[in-house]
């Protein structure tokens, strides 16, 4: 039994040891602690990084050490007090001894930045909060042991102690007295009631451009552009469930079909802007059904590989400098022309906003319409067996054909307000990162979920813009989000309920009044 | 009564293994039609080839007197030959009805441009029809031409189309007119038939939407006319029709009220009876159990056997199935035709296939089968 204790202390107590050194390498520790040192006013900077942030941010972590290996036991008082104490320890010990060999090196004048390029003098010094090697290594070790302690203690309090399970019980039955209530049933009974909830909705959207700045709206449309995109790619991915990884090619098409078509360079065609949008969706939703017919046999892995070549070949193409006459290789194309409506440009980042929104809100219009209808159903019936739907007499070459199409008109879509907005765009927007953030936005969202969609664009793509500090670390960031999600949540932030209820089948099982 | 199915000569190989050895079978209108054989026989095979999953080597399948050959699997289907599988091979994730719903699919007709606009009528049930229908985008599709030729020319390339390109736009300039004119006189007659009470409004709406490309016009007058006259439904009508029918099939096979159950969370032999109303969904004339009663008990198995008859009986629907279970062969065949490694070794009614000796040999070896020829034929009893 106390073995149990001891070797869950350990276990949580390695686990976060290694992160810690893991973010020390990486110099996320340094940034950490400026921007909470930034966010509390706390004075204590030192060269690089600020000193009170950093004994914050690694007394979360000590404390997020002490519940993780409290959460081991799932015990009484003494057992999570005693794992969190074992944790903290191996923790403190683990960073202590690291802290001190830094400190240790850097003093013997060893150029440690040749290995790992955070490892200055200045961001060693701050691991050891700017004092002597050793008693900055033993504040290292007897800051995780305390904090390990507390975070024992801290769980066992939130976690373990019957008023909060009352408490949650009781929260559960109120929010189900709440939905039953015959106040809610009427509104939902009213037949009025969804065309006013869209109202408020569509008032509140539409408000929104009014209420923030250029910067803000700026970053908005380009949420608003990766939604279109994941809306596009979850009809592929979530609905007919084709892997597609070069789903950016539609997106440059897009983009290079708005730009060539209104750009004065290097084709000078200067068309008007609305005409070159339609000729952009058609022409990636061409190039879908195209790229379809050959990957038609394609399951699974293969598909995947064949779409990603095909994404980097249209990017290369773009670049290239054969058909630079053409693409305006890696140049570009510049001077893109913005929309006008009766004479009037359109061209801020609020009117842009205004036309992203309405492209979001018709775009969901047409995706829900086909999710509950026979090409929908048949979509579904793709994913789940393709071998027996095409038994059943889905034409699986008409289906997935259309979900490419369709698909990849929504991407074309986005490439085209993408290049109006920036009135520019150039090989390297279109890169495989592109690809794969709508992917993961599809992934973290929820498959197959619309709303899902949008949650996972404002995650992947809204957080990073408004923690601009954390810019170096959102590669960091995404795989850490996707494999956390994948192990707690792995349904997706707004999952399709239908998903939901295939992942979490035992939940429901255990708690039918829950619903 | 002629033959529903008839392979002639099938054979397939896999490798050097002969899996399938020139095949003949016979399937009346009709008729129950067992095929049995030992392990590895070939008889999940010969299924694969009738639905074309696989393409045979060599023979011929002739179904209603057509050929089957280079068919794909859901032309098979849609032409009236539908399946259920040894292991059973639902939608899991999808609920009962949707999974009868997909089987359903070779008879609905709502593509995407409807589910769209849910108040569309479907297009022309003919081809001439629908090429009519299709001319009227072809202007669009000539503008585009025109555009990217003229546009190469004074830029790029040396002269594509000459001066052609002036003649073009004018077709297409005419087509457009030619089109509007009719699509205006589909809509005075529309708003004449139909009973719709804001049809002046709609009319007017659907006038002024299709300002921006004039031939579309005739497109939706046409359907809208085509839906007032009753001859065309919107996908809103068929799928609520689809629903019923669906609704209908379940209560058919047993499963009242399991319509919103996931497929995975339903039982076994329920599993089984949904997998064969997905089937009857498509309307087959022939249909193909494999091993409908593995893994049942005894009563279950009569069951099973039961409601095969029933499906003839009540639908008409001719029958081939696969099975191992003797008792079921025996009570419910007409005629059973008997595989051993590929090749067909007998033919015959349930009393002939039980004294064949051939038979008997092939399921229990050769030195059993003087034997015990009659515990075969007790089973069978």
């Amino acid at each position: 039994m106390m073995n149990d204790t001891i070797r869950s202390g350990i276990r949580a107590g390695i686990v976060f040891g290694v992160v810690v050194i893991f973010l020390v390498l990486i110099g996320f520790t340094v940034t950490a602690s400026e921007i909470i040192g930034e966010f509390l006013n706390i004075e204590t900077e030192l060269r690089a990084g600020n000193v009170g942030g950093l004994l914050i941010f690694m007394g979360l972590l000590g404390l997020g050490v002490g519940a993780y290996a409290a959460k081991g036991t799932g015990g009484s008082v003494a057992k999570s007090l005693a794992s969190g104490l074992v944790g903290g320890i191996v923790t403190g010990l683990l960073v202590g001894a690291f802290a001190y060999l830094l400190g240790m090196l850097d003093a013997a004048d060893v150029d440690m930045r040749k290995y790992f390029a955070q490892l200055s003098s200045q961001n060693i010094s701050l691991l050891l909060y700017g004092q002597e090697i050793l008693l900055g290594a033993l504040i290292n070790f007897l800051l995780f042991t305390v904090t390990g302690f507390l975070g024992g203690l801290l769980y066992y309090v939130f976690a373990q102690l019957p008023w909060l399970k009352r408490a949650s019980t009781w929260t559960k039955a109120r929010r189900s007295r709440v939905t039953q209530s015959t106040f809610v049933q009427t509104i939902r009974g009213n037949p009025n009631a969804a065309f006013i909830t869209n109202g408020i909705l569509f008032l509140v959207l539409f408000s929104i451009p009014f209420l923030f700045g250029n910067y803000w709206n700026y970053t908005f449309g380009t949420v608003g552009i990766y939604v279109l995109m994941g809306l596009g790619l979850n009809i592929v991915v979530g609905f007919a469930g084709l892997l597609d990884l070069g789903y950016v090619a539609f997106f440059a098409i897009g983009a290079y079909t708005m730009g060539l078509l209104t750009a004065p360079d290097p084709l000078g065609i200067q068309l008007n802007f609305w005409i070159a949008m339609l000729m952009a969706i058609g022409m990636a939703g061409l190039t879908g059904v195209l790229l379809g017919i050959p990957v038609l046999r394609m399951r699974g892995d293969y598909l995947a590989i064949v779409t990603l070549g095909f994404g980097e070949i249209i990017r290369v193409l773009a670049r290239s400098d054969m058909l630079s006459s053409f693409t305006g290789g890696p140049q570009g194309v510049r001077d893109i022309a913005g929309p006008s409506i009766l004479g009037q440009p359109f061209i801020s980042e609020r009117d842009f906003l205004f036309m992203i929104i309405f492209a979001i809100l018709i775009l969901i219009f047409i995706t829900t319409r086909l999710q509950h209808s026979r090409v929908g159903r048949a979509w579904g019936a793709m994913r789940e067996d393709e071998t027996v739907a095409q038994a059943q007499g889905i034409s699986t070459l008409k289906s997935k054909l259309l979900a490419f199409a369709i698909g990849a008109a929504f991407a074309g879509l986005g490439g085209a307000l993408f290049a109006a907005r920036n009135q520019y765009t150039g090989p390297e927007d279109h890169s495989l990162m592109v690809s794969i953030n709508v992917l993961c936005l599809v992934i973290v969202g929820g498959m197959g979920s619309i709303p899902g969609v949008i949650a996972g664009a404002f995650v992947l793509k809204g957080l990073p813009e408004a923690l601009r500090q954390l810019e170096l670390y959102r590669l960091l960031a995404f795989g850490a989000l996707l494999v956390v999600m994948m192990i707690w949540r792995p349904e997706g932030i707004w999952p399709a309920p239908r998903r939901r209820m295939e992942l979490h089948e035992e939940d429901e099982a255990h708690q039918p009044d829950a619903l | 009564m002629g033959n529903t199915l008839e392979t002639r000569n099938l054979t397939k190989y896999f490798g050097g293994l002969t899996a399938v050895d020139h095949v003949d079978l016979e399937v009346p209108e009709g008729g129950i039609i067992s095929v049995i054989g030992p392990n590895g026989a070939g008889k999940t095979t010969v299924f694969n080839c009738l639905t074309g999953f696989y393409e045979p080597d060599e023979g011929d399948i002739l179904f209603k007197g057509q050929s089957l050959l280079g068919l794909s699997p859901d032309r098979i289907t849609s032409m009236g030959i539908a399946r259920t599988y040894q292991n059973i091979r639902l939608f899991p994730a999808m609920t009962a009805l949707e999974n009868i719903l997909v089987g359903m699919d070779p008879h609905l007709r709502s593509g995407p441009s409807e589910a769209i606009f849910s108040w569309l009528p479907h297009g022309p049930n003919t081809r001439r029809a629908s090429i009519i229908e299709f001319g009227a985008f072809l202007p669009l599709i000539l503008f585009i031409v025109a555009f990217i030729t003229n546009n190469f020319e004074t830029a790029y390339s040396p002269d594509i189309l000459g001066g052609n390109s002036l003649f073009v736009v004018g077709a297409a300039i005419l087509m457009i007119i030619g089109y509007w004119i009719f699509g205006v006189i589909n809509l005075v007659r529309w708003l004449r038939v139909s009973n719709d009470s804001r049809r002046f409004i709609k009319a007017l709406a659907i006038f002024i939407a299709c300002i921006l490309y004039p031939p579309l016009l005739y497109v939706v007058a046409t359907r809208l006319l085509s839906g007032a006259k009753g001859e065309a439904v919107t996908s809103k009508e068929e799928e609520k029709e689809a629903l019923q029918e669906a609704q209908n099939l379940l209560d058919f096979v047993g499963l009242q009220g399991m319509g919103d159950q996931l497929a995975h969370n339903i039982v076994y032999g329920a599993q089984r009876r949904l997998e064969i109303a997905r089937a009857l969904a498509s309307k087959p004339d022939l249909l193909l159990l494999d091993e409908p009663t593995a893994g049942m008990n005894p009563h279950e198995s009569a069951d099973m056997m039961r409601f095969i008859r029933r499906l003839r009986d009540e639908l008409g629907t001719t029958i081939l199935l696969i099975e191992h279970d003797m008792r079921v062969v025996m009570g419910i065949s007409e005629n059973i035709h008997v595989l051993d490694f590929g090749t067909k070794i007998a033919e015959g009614s349930p009393e002939e296939i039980q004294n064949n000796p051939r038979v008997v040999e092939a399921y229990l070896g050769r030195g059993a089968a003087s034997g015990l020829g009659e515990s075969v034929a007790g089973a069978g009893a």
